[in-house]
């Protein structure tokens, strides 16, 4: 009975004046809908903002809610489904999430949720073996355009956010690579170690650790920013090469709502995660993955996930990946 | 086996039945150029069921078809379907008015159907397994359960 | 060496620490013996803990929950007949036979024993030989582990008891499950029908407490006359004898061995394990028709097996920073979390660390046959509620079991589902182990195959050219010739006894 009335209770408030809504936002726990399995690279990012979160969001705190499958869809079919409106449900929201949608035919796309803010960015890099015959990146480009379909190259599943990449690398040098699928970063990684494939497009932090052991080591990274851990690791965009020039590929994860949410509440909410992006723990526990905060505003995210959006349609149907095209 | 020699039979049959299946269904997926293509594992198992259910059915005929009998027990099979369908409707209703409302009533129907006599016992049980279960997974474990939302 | 083991159990000693391992093994048995619940869930729960400690403690703790809870998977699968996690599957072969035949109390306690024997062989293996096993696992590639699949299923034709034919349908299917959902390949669907919870697949948990527990919990209704409580438990006596316990050691050693050595390989879990463990034992037993009716070198193989991975499963995560298996995984992102660096520099740059783990792990593993007898002396009383009070349990633990795995009911349907389907093939006499290998080992075996096809350019004699893959495909045309000769001997002993 007290559960219900309390309820009752609850519902009346949230129903309330939306005005009213935004200036105590949050007035309770905020529930984060993660695709994925705890322990991956989307639970450990938010889980460090959901750490820092009551700081700056009225002390209501952030709760994780993992629904993983179908590499991102379960989450967001169960979240386009169930979550309310008013700011009290958010979604993560990445590239891996977007490309996705062009794979396979699903019931949303990139433009289903209203965009609150990007919270990180992570670099997308080339990794071989420390003893590879490739010492810099021209050998490995120059190798790889004299021999179409014969260097092995790893990545960490079809459509993900490592295969876009690969991709994306393949067309701009105009080369053609011995793709290699397999289920995850720490796969490709074992696969270097072992001697299975020759190289590998990871992202951070996948292999990092095994760079400082001296057993891998970067050719090239495709960040906007040098890796503060590797400053010596050229970046595709200055490497002096004409093709790549412009190359800059990486994976990225934001925070979505559902659509129609009042848009004062979007704007509070940015306003924390702006914060939070600033925050020196955040910021911090982020850098021991390599990962690196970075916050883009609501109508700067919106526009990027447009440009992304259109980049992996533009991508998947040339290349013929997946079956929507 | 001298039971169930009938079921055996059926049982052979769709799976045979199942491997055709398979086989047309993945005529429609996309050729690779390296490597297996998403029709080939499936193929091959479907293969597979095909000979592992012509063997079935052609041992299961070779046994004779004479001492086949088919009693099915009544009472028993309404238990079964008794259970397995207010299972789905549990399942159905969880979504709306949530694992603490509606766990007891799900236990306690269980418990008549297993036949447990003893009614005021079994429900007692069913509520304060139902409560218990509830304040351990979402207290204790911190793990998520269906909520009531019917408003 | 041995200076650094002495420091470390120093630390581990210390009553905070200890404390803290205490727990984590207590919690680990725990959330085993719920079916649906696993280690990494446990690991989940344990994270706000893990936050606020001292990181060298958060890592005993998790090791603690990581062992405990493959013991506790036992429990449930030796009093309820389903395994309370994957890595527990084949410990229901034969665990629960004993708890029919009264003998709960002594199964749990060969369980505590024999998953003793086999975490203490496998923390020897990790402390002495961590980086050369290492190696060793990097030498699998893809056609390796395509073969390892292959053996693997062939050990279906084994497993299956006195049918081979129904076993070797049963696993067919599981090898079908497994491909409903997206390819590994190009990302097509397959067999979708364009639904958008099929694109998951079937997961094997839902699977696994589908087939076993559900279908149990129906058995169980089906005769419902039959026996309201079973036989009477023989509590007192939870401890085997000294003449039974010589007759069990063998199959502990080895079974662990096999633990160690295929949890060190990526990618394979506590579920694979067990049952080869399993089969291999069946095959070198003097007594290998009990198998399967309560033979005791069958539990303590199942169960060394299973706790065999832990120190396996840790091997490469702490010297290559691979995680061995899904716990490891989860436990390698907690970790994260808190700022371990897990990886190759781990043994130059904190040594400590990692000798706190080598004493932590060896130190739990008493702590597990402690409380493991303490839970074979009081959980066969369990057994005393009537089935159909405990029954219905059971199935509302199974639905939050499959609902846990992704928040939402999805992954519970399919569980019902299976459970219906498992209900007929537990009563058309279908073996349900197979069904649970195929739906494993499908997947390992078409991404291995694949990639393998992939790397060699189509080039299928890779898959005999290298060694290792080699020798598992000709153990695998071995085990099968064997199992259809022994098939043939038996058809024939039994059209001579019948003309007799």
């Amino acid at each position: 009975m007290k559960k219900i009335v309390a309820l009752l209770l609850a519902l009346m408030l949230s129903l309330g004046a939306l005005a009213v809504l935004a200036e105590d936002y949050p007035a309770k726990t905020v529930e984060a809908t993660v695709p994925w399995s705890a322990g991956g690279g989307a639970d450990i990012v938010f889980r460090a903002l959901a750490k820092v979160f009551p700081k700056y969001a009225n002390d209501q705190q952030m709760v994780i809610k993992n629904v993983a499958g179908a590499s991102g869809v379960t989450g967001v079919v169960e979240f386009l489904l169930n979550a309310s409106k008013d700011g009290y449900n958010v979604l993560h929201w990445s590239n891996a999430h977007v490309s996705k949608t062009h794979m396979t035919k699903v019931d949303y796309d990139a433009y289903s949720f209203d965009m609150v803010a990007q919270i990180c960015e992570s670099a997308n890099y080339l990794l071989v073996p420390a003893d590879s015959k490739w010492n810099t990146l021209q050998e490995f480009i120059d190798e790889a355009k004299a021999n179409p379909g014969m260097i092995s190259l790893a990545d960490a599943g079809v459509g993900g956010g490592n295969n876009i990449a690969a991709e994306l690398f393949a067309e701009a040098i105009g080369a053609e690579f011995n793709l290699i699928h397999y289920a995850g970063g720490a796969d490709e990684v074992t696969a270097l170690l072992s001697g299975e494939v020759e190289a590998a497009i990871c992202n951070t932090p996948e292999g990092m650790t095994n760079v400082d052991a001296g057993q891998l080591k970067i050719l090239v990274s495709f960040a906007s920013k040098p890796f503060e851990h590797y400053p010596d690791v050229p970046l595709a965009i200055d490497a002096g090469i004409e093709e790549i020039k412009d190359l800059v590929i990486e994976q990225w994860r934001g925070v979505v709502v559902q659509k129609g949410t009042d848009p004062a509440v979007i704007e509070k909410l940015a306003a924390i995660l702006e914060q939070c992006v600033a925050d020196e723990e955040f910021i911090n526990t982020l850098k021991e993955q390599q990962v690196v905060a970075r916050f883009r505003g609501t109508d700067e995210f919106a526009a990027f996930n447009e440009a992304e959006d259109k980049r992996f349609e533009n991508m998947i149907k040339t290349k013929g990946l997946g079956d929507r095209y | 086996m001298k039971k169930n020699r009938f079921a055996d039979l059926i049982i052979g049959v769709l799976m045979v039945l199942l491997g055709i299946v398979v086989l047309v269904l993945s005529q429609g997926l996309a050729q690779a150029k390296v490597g297996l293509g998403p029709a080939g594992y499936p193929r091959a198992v479907a293969i597979i069921m095909l000979v592992l259910g012509l063997v079935m059915v052609i041992s299961t005929l070779a046994k004779g078809l004479s001492r086949m009998t088919w009693q099915p027990d009544r009472q028993a099979f309404l238990r079964v379907a008794g259970t397995v369908l207010i299972s789905f409707v549990y399942l159905w209703l969880l979504n709306r008015i949530g694992f603490l409302f509606l766990t007891p009533f799900y236990l306690f129907a269980l418990m008549w159907i297993f036949g447990y006599k003893n009614l005021k016992v079994a429900a007692l049980a069913s509520i304060g397994s139902a409560v218990v279960i509830y304040l351990l997974f979402t207290k204790a474990f911190m793990v998520f359960l269906p909520e009531f939302s019917m408003f | 060496m041995f200076n650094e083991l002495i420091s470390g159990l120093q630390f581990v000693f210390q009553p905070y620490a200890f404390l803290m391992m205490s727990f984590g093994v207590m919690v680990g048995i725990i959330i085993g013996a719920i079916p649906g619940l696993s280690g990494s869930i446990g690991i989940i729960l344990l994270m706000p803990l893990v936050y606020r400690m001292d990181s060298n403690v958060a890592m005993v703790m998790l090791c603690g929950l990581f062992c405990g809870s493959m013991f506790g998977g036992s429990v449930a699968a030796i009093l309820l007949n389903t395994p309370g996690t994957p890595s527990a599957a084949a410990t229901v072969l034969d665990g629960h036979p004993l708890a029919r035949q009264g003998e709960a109390g002594k199964a749990i306690g060969v369980a505590a024993i024999s998953s003793f024997i086999g975490g203490v062989v496998s923390t020897i293996c990790l402390i002495l030989i961590a980086p050369e096993l290492a190696k060793v696992a990097l030498k699998f590639h893809a056609a390796d582990y395509f073969s390892l699949a292959v053996f693997g299923l062939t050990i279906m034709a084994s497993a299956s008891g006195k049918n081979m034919l129904k076993g070797l349908m049963s696993g067919a299917v599981g090898m079908l499950i497994a491909t409903i959902g997206t390819d590994p390949i190009v990302g097509n669907s397959r067999f979708t029908f364009g639904s958008g919870y099929l694109l998951n697949g079937f997961n094997i948990l839902p699977v696994l407490i589908g087939v076993f527990a559900i279908s149990e919990v129906l058995m169980t209704v089906r005769t419902q006359a039959a026996d309201a409580t079973i036989q009477e438990q023989n509590v007192r006596n939870f401890f085997p004898s000294f003449k039974e316990f010589k007759g069990f050691f063998w199959a502990a050693i080895v079974g662990g061995l096999i633990g160690v050595f295929i949890g060190i390989v990526p990618g394979t879990g506590g579920a694979i394990t067990c049952f080869l463990a399993y089969n291999v034992i069946q095959r070198l037993s003097r007594h290998p028709e009990k198998f399967g009716q309560g033979s005791l070198e069958g539990l303590a193989a199942a169960e060394s097996a299973n706790n065999g991975t832990t120190g396996g499963a840790l091997i490469p995560m702490l010297t290559l920073g691979i995680p061995g298996d899904v716990v490891t995984s989860v436990m390698l992102g907690a970790l994260t979390l808190i700022g371990v660096k897990v990886g190759p520099l781990l043994f130059t740059n904190s040594a400590d660390t990692v000798y706190t783990i080598f004493a932590g792990m060896l130190v739990i593993q008493f702590l597990m046959l402690g409380l493991g007898l303490f839970y074979a002396r009081v959980s066969p009383y369990v057994l005393r509620i009537s089935q159909k009070l405990l029954m219905p349990a059971v199935m509302v633990l199974c639905v939050i079991g499959a609902f846990t795995l992704s928040n939402n009911l999805y992954h519970v349907y399919v569980a019902m589902g299976f459970g219906v389907f498992g209900f007929f093939m537990k009563k058309y006499g279908y073996p349900a182990a197979p069904l649970v290998l195929g739906v494993i080992l499908g997947p390992m075996a078409e991404q291995n195959l694949n990639r393998a096809l992939t790397l060699s350019r189509n080039d299928w004699s890779v898959l005999v050219a290298r060694p290792i893959s080699l020798s598992f495909l000709v153990l695998s045309v071995g085990l099968i010739a064997l199992a259809l000769f022994n098939a043939a001997k038996d058809a024939k002993k039994a059209k001579a006894q019948d003309a007799a």
